[in-house]
């Protein structure tokens, strides 16, 4: 267990983080993914460089009954802009980061060429990493943040500056490493967070607004949506329905309903448009998505 | 200690890639058997330079060997500041700016080890250098002009590596606090420069001044004495540059990443 107490960062008059509590699983068994979500500026990136011990928190403290001396031992960290020495290869840089993590040289070998295999850089070890892509700097800022098996993995919008392939290779090799370690990652994309995390954390203007697993997020927030398009007008009358929560109109003609979920409700609903002679061209029954979930909590 | 040794081996490499190797050696050693070279041919260079009336009779005293290095010393310590703060002033900044000093500070490292052994990389680098150019510079001068012994050739060379041994921690220095290379390089060139300045008017105030190993260094090779102020000069240079040290460093943990 990582405890984060009361941790807060002040940065002149600006408050980047406050009152931040929370406690990061970090045993064996109960490996988690947990996605920092929030708008930018939220303290994401703050949060995270006090978890790496790159900046110091103004107040609170981080402790960890599982980690003894320099929490930074077992930490992995890949920062929001990795950047790396473009006149070294990615062995040496490897060797390098690893060497001082503490590992021993021959050791430090045969994870090289492991951490290469499963990041797919093996056949690019021994190239300048100035010669590297975008996706392939992404993926070398994973090695070296898993070279020395990390107990927390530590990801600052992993990624948010990847094309669609890049961000695809990424998010398998994320689903790959969450079996082996305790991962955070912020990123403000939330499809990618609804993919791979187990546990969500949104953050806005520094403070933590709402905590839980996907699950129980989704339970709360997500509501049935009913799109509703007709031939001819949608009179007022939508909006006074009893069990109706929301209606937001788009046109004359069509409307987007937020509705009590209770399973009579969609068919009263449905009485009450023939009641009213629409003539239904197109009845869409979904739900609201993390993004519409995330305006809420933000707002 | 091994975090210094990594780090250090790490920028040994990037001097070699850099090339600064090669360049930096050669600088140096232009700029000093420039001076008995030139000093040796200097009656022909005026003879071929032509422009003088006919019959003009030039007569220069030929110069001393020791005169001959001093000068050397002379140019180390104007253009050769510059080429050391050039030399040193990227080291820490650039990886502020890049953000690579990152994933060195993620790993269990002192900000003590980090400046400490780029330190030591940029002492090595421009000790060797200045050895090479100052080495050649004796060697040619033994063989042009009158003999200056072995003794006082290390001993003007030792004192003058304490005095670029701070010239090297202000760089770093300034280093630290500033990330503009500009603003390093001016900073750190102004500070010695009026050093030198101040030293050259107030002689007897500045004793201490590790501009005044200069001096040191002129009464070494000319009079084969040092200055009876050498125990407080080096003192008070070394605890200087403990002290910049020092300050590099906490400043460096001040500073959030």
């Amino acid at each position: 267990m990582l405890k984060l107490h009361d941790l807060s960062k002040v940065f002149g008059s600006q408050t980047a983080v406050k009152n931040f509590n929370y406690n990061i699983n970090l045993d064996a068994h109960e490996k988690s993914c947990i996605a920092l979500l929030g708008p930018n500026g939220a303290g994401k990136t703050t949060t995270l460089k006090m978890l790496t011990g790159l900046i110091k928190p103004t107040s609170g403290t981080i402790v960890s009954d599982q980690m003894n001396g320099d929490l930074r031992n077992y930490i992995g960290y890949l920062p929001q802009y990795p950047s790396y020495y473009d006149w070294m290869s990615a062995n040496e840089f490897l060797f390098y980061v690893g060497e001082l993590s503490g590992l021993n040289k021959n050791i430090l070998k045969t994870r090289i060429s492991e951490v290469l295999h499963s990041v797919g850089l093996k056949d690019v070890g021994r190239k300048r990493i100035g010669n590297y892509s975008g996706g392939m700097k992404q993926r070398l800022g994973i090695a070296q943040a898993i070279i020395h098996k990390p107990k927390l993995l530590i990801l600052d919008e992993p990624v948010s500056a990847l094309d669609p392939i890049g961000r695809r290779e990424v998010m398998d090799l994320l689903n790959k490493l969450k079996k082996e370690t305790t991962i955070i990652y912020s990123t403000h994309v939330l499809h990618d967070a609804e993919e791979i995390s187990d546990e969500i954390l949104i953050m806005n203007k520094g403070e933590i607004i709402e905590t839980g697993s996907l699950k129980s997020l989704k339970l709360k927030y997500q509501k049935p949506i009913i799109y509703i398009q007709s031939d001819n007008k949608i009179g007022n009358w939508i909006n006074e329905l009893s069990y109706i929560k929301e209606v937001k109109r788009e046109s004359d003609n069509s409307v987007t309903i937020t509705i009590e979920d209770e399973p009579e409700s969609r068919t009263r609903l449905l009485e009450d448009l023939i009641r009213n002679n629409i003539e239904i061209s197109k009845f869409v029954v979904g739900e609201s998505t993390l993004e519409e979930m995330f305006f809420k909590v933000v707002q | 200690m091994r975090g210094i040794w990594i780090i250090y081996k790490k920028e040994m490499l990037e001097f070699t890639r850099s090339s600064k190797w090669i360049w930096l050696p050669i600088v140096f050693t232009l700029i000093g058997i420039m001076q008995p070279i030139t000093s040796y041919y200097m009656p022909q260079i005026l003879d071929a330079a032509g422009n003088m009336p006919e019959g003009t009779i030039i007569k220069i005293p030929t110069p001393s060997g020791a005169e001959v290095l001093l000068k050397t010393l002379s140019q180390y310590s104007t253009i050769g500041i510059l080429l050391i703060v050039i030399s040193a002033m990227g080291s820490i900044s650039n990886e502020k700016n890049t953000g690579s000093i990152t994933s060195t500070m993620v790993r269990p490292v002192s900000y003590f080890t980090f400046f400490i052994s780029k330190w030591f990389a940029q002492v090595t680098i421009i000790s060797a250098s200045i050895g090479i150019g100052y080495g050649l510079t004796w060697y040619y001068t033994n063989l042009l002009f009158s003999d200056v012994s072995f003794k006082n050739f290390i001993e003007s060379c030792v004192i003058y590596f304490i005095y670029v041994l701070f010239i090297i921690s202000v760089t770093m220095c300034f280093g630290s606090v500033f990330r503009k290379n500009g603003a390093i390089v001016g900073s750190s060139f102004l500070l010695i420069t009026a050093l030198a300045i101040v030293n050259g008017i107030f002689e007897k105030q500045m004793k201490w001044s590790p501009s005044n190993l200069m001096n040191q260094v002129g009464s070494i090779l000319m009079d084969n004495k040092y200055l009876d102020t050498l125990a407080l000069n080096l003192t008070s240079s070394l605890l200087m540059i403990f002290g910049i040290i020092f300050v590099s460093i906490f400043t460096l943990q001040k500073q959030e990443l």
